[in-house]
């Protein structure tokens, strides 16, 4: 909407102007009579409401952030020397993509809001450790240039930018992911025998394929508390996932543990543009995504399993939006 | 019921519980459309002497509704005005003799006996005869009650659990006034032939809620009812009000007349009281001016015709070049132009906002982030509808629903992006009401 300006003749003039000084409830009027001011400009004109709060696209993102820089501090800790030239690049490349894009497609910078960064984060505590720099500069090319840029920007996409930079990975690059030290272990059924009996080791300590999950649950708490997501994402998400897992006779926490399945289940699932809007869709958007997930991982056995539960949710995201409404037309 | 805490920033204008009353203005312009209606046909020309409480404009068409001169003076001007919603309408300019003179049988009290014999007929006569409507909504008092009458409405509800930002006509009227609203509304009652009286209240406002359930103690008014609602803000949604009144649930799409209730507003209630009572016309009403940029935020009895910049000089002037004027409260009041525009019947707050509590916001797109929906007291995703509406699917933003969309403000509130919703909203409404 237009900013609208008004035309009007009369100019508003006003006739008195009192100095009032309110210290702490105090009411003392000043001696000084100020100098009559006159203003040229009339009352802006705008339609209700006129105040807003102070909810803001970088506010939002912020939390966002925070709540992963324990992930990014143990990331530091474990294996500060390979993690750092991957994660200077990262954010480098989303933010020279994100830049380019909004040149070539002429649409104001907003660089500063932060989403990029959010989009880079979960792109690289996806990928194996051995990703090359090149690697990560042609991967976020995909998803944040093609995938993100080209289709409007943030709130346009359907498809989670990170995800799709991850798949192009692994169709380009296959042999990235030959092998399994990766800060973020997404292959899921290359995992050693003896984690797999004890999933205290994958929550608390990590192992040399994987990082420790319990600093993604300190950051989703922290979402949770700051109602920055809704409950209905991460849970269904979670739940089918386990659900399932059982029926098909396997330890449904080592499950959930393994693989990226919790920073998928909170940091993926509910970004926003690729999320549907309601909670209603939203448990039937993770529901779809957990159950695809966890079948692929089963049957495929493709170390994709993440990629495809998320991608196939996020294709029914339009639909969703538009047929589960909160309240249909009497 | 789903809404946002909000602050309410009542204590500004009620740092000093009172209601001023300003010296007589020396010029008032009377709009004549300040109902929800047709206008009246102006009965007066330039030059005529007119006294206060005259009428100056009449009209027997069903949707019209006499006006009342509010001083005594000469008329200077009949012709088009400033007007607060219309831009510019047919209005009276009176100039002020200084005499303030009522008219011969205008402000009389009555006495209880003249009060007995009153039927229903003769009050809803009298709410015609007086110029009676909403004073928030703008619906013709006489008319309302008649409907009610004929629609076999027999519960009325006394609406104070409607709470803006900085409103507080409502709230100094109960905190000054309470016998007056109270009697007023039994006149009410009993001019529309109800068996049944409610008055609501926000559980956020405690202390008047108490205030009203004394006098109805020591009045010993035992047909009234108190009933508490829940909730954020807004604070009155009609269909909240009727679950909590009916103690049943009452979907969101029923007006209250299908399960036989009408709601009515505390200042309505006034008038009532002051137009039986007194024979008063309505021809003053309590405005609240607040806003940082006045210096003595204050409640007022206003004139109708008084012009803005009058009103804020009874509250010692401006202390400051505002940055918006605005007519009602922050969430739902519209933007005005001219500090001479006129108080009409419904002006229930002017505030005067500097740049820095209101400032402008651009807005990005959406981001999707689905903010809007949780706040949202009537359930509808209106993230949905101003997508479908920038895109110009009218039809597609239809199956949302807008038609039941308040305008409270609270999706525009807190959106992260500050897309002005409300007004996509609104617009997907008229679109479709052309259709
Ligand atoms: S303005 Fe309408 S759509 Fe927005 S929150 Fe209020 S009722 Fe809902
Ligand atoms: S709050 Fe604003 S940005 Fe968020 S979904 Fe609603 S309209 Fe979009």
């Amino acid at each position: 909407m237009e900013k609208k300006t008004i035309t009007n003749k009369t100019k508003p003039e006003v006739t008195r102007f009192l100095g009032r000084e309110k210290t702490e409830g105090n009411r003392k009027i000043a001696q000084k009579v100020f100098k009559i001011v006159k203003k040229e400009e009339p009352f802006l004109v705008t339609q209700a409401p006129f105040v807003r709060s102070v909810n803001t696209v970088s506010r939002k993102m912020g939390v966002f952030i925070l709540a992963l820089s324990p992930l990014l501090g143990v990331a530091f800790f474990e294996r500060g020397s390979l993690f750092l030239p991957q994660l200077g690049h990262a954010v480098l490349a989303a933010f020279v993509f994100e830049i380019v894009g909004s040149i070539i497609f002429k649409r104001p910078l907003r660089f500063w809001n932060g989403n990029v960064i959010l989009l880079a984060l979960a792109f690289l505590f996806l990928i194996p450790q051995q990703v090359t720099w090149w690697g990560i500069w042609f991967a976020l090319f995909f998803g944040i240039f093609l995938g993100r840029e080209s289709l409007g920007g943030l709130g346009k996409y359907r498809l989670h930018p990170s995800i799709l930079a991850l798949l192009s990975l692994t169709i380009f690059f296959p042999e990235f992911f030959l092998r399994f030290s990766t800060p973020m272990n997404l292959m899921y059924p290359a995992i050693p025998q003896e984690l797999s009996i004890n999933p205290s080791v994958l929550f608390f300590k990590g192992s040399e394929y994987a990082l420790p999950q319990w600093p993604i649950c300190v950051g989703a708490l922290y979402l949770l508390a700051k109602k920055a997501i809704r409950w209905q994402t991460p849970f269904v998400y979670l739940a089918s996932i386990a659900v399932l897992s059982f029926v098909l006779g396997k330890n449904p926490l080592v499950e959930i543990l393994s693989g990226s399945i919790l920073l998928v289940a909170f940091f993926v699932l509910t970004e926003w543009s690729s999320s549907p809007l309601t909670g209603k869709a939203q448990a039937l958007y993770a529901l779809i995504a957990g159950v695809i997930t966890e079948v692929s991982r089963t049957w495929v056995g493709s170390p994709e399993a993440v990629i495809l539960g998320v991608l196939a949710a996020q294709m029914f995201t339009p639909v969703l939006d538009r047929y589960i409404r909160i309240r249909s037309r009497a | 019921m789903a809404g946002i805490e909000i602050a309410l920033h009542h204590d500004v204008s009620l740092l000093d519980p009172v209601i001023k009353t300003p010296d007589t203005p020396s010029a008032v312009v009377i709009p004549l459309l300040q109902h929800r209606g047709i206008i009246a046909k102006p009965i007066v020309s330039v030059g005529d002497r007119v006294f206060k409480g005259q009428v100056i404009a009449d009209s027997n068409e069903p949707g019209a509704l006499p006006v009342h001169a509010s001083i005594s003076g000469r008329v200077s001007s009949v012709g088009p005005a400033v007007h607060p919603k219309e831009g510019i309408h047919v209005s009276i300019a009176i100039t002020s003799d200084g005499q303030d003179q009522w008219k011969q049988g205008c402000h009389v009290e009555q006495t209880q006996d003249d009060l007995k014999s009153l039927s229903s007929e003769n009050l809803i006569q009298m709410s015609r005869e007086f110029g009676l409507c909403d004073l928030r909504s703008g619906e013709i008092t006489h008319q309302k009650l008649k409907e009610g009458i004929e629609s076999s409405v027999d519960t009325l509800i006394l609406n104070a659990a409607h709470m803006e930002p900085f409103v507080t006509s409502d709230s100094i009227l109960i905190k000054l006034k309470a016998v007056e609203i109270l009697r007023g509304f039994e006149w009410l009652v009993r001019a529309s032939g109800a068996s049944k009286a409610y008055i609501v209240f926000s559980e956020r406002d405690f202390e008047n809620q108490e205030i009203i359930s004394s006098k109805l103690f020591s009045l010993k008014i035992s047909n009234i009812e108190i009933v508490q609602s829940k909730g954020q803000y807004p604070y009155d949604i009609e269909s909240n009000l009727l679950s909590e009144v009916l103690k049943k649930k009452v979907p969101l799409k029923t007006k209250p007349e299908d399960v036989g209730v009408h709601f009515y507003s505390l200042a309505t209630a006034f008038a009532f009281y002051e137009a039986v009572q007194w024979r008063k016309p309505l021809i003053e009403r309590v405005v609240t001016v607040s806003g940082v940029c006045v210096v003595y935020p204050q409640n007022v009895w206003a004139r109708i015709g008084m012009s803005y910049e009058s009103v804020f000089e009874v509250c010692g002037g401006l202390l400051r070049y505002p940055y918006r004027l605005i007519l009602g409260s922050s969430m739902t009041g519209t933007s005005q132009t001219d500090l001479q525009t006129p108080v009409i019947k419904n002006t229930d707050a002017i505030l005067a906002l500097p740049k820095e509590d209101t400032p402008f916001h651009e807005s990005e797109s959406c981001i999707r982030c689905g903010d809007c929906i949780p706040v949202c007291p009537v359930s509808i995703n209106p993230a949905m509808i101003v997508e479908d509406a920038m895109n110009q699917q009218w039809k597609k933003a239809f199956k949302f629903s807008p038609d039941l969309c308040v305008e409270c403000g609270n999706c525009t509130y807190v959106c992260p992006s500050k897309i002005p919703m409300v007004e996509w909203i609104k617009e997907t409404k008229n679109q479709l009401e052309a259709i």
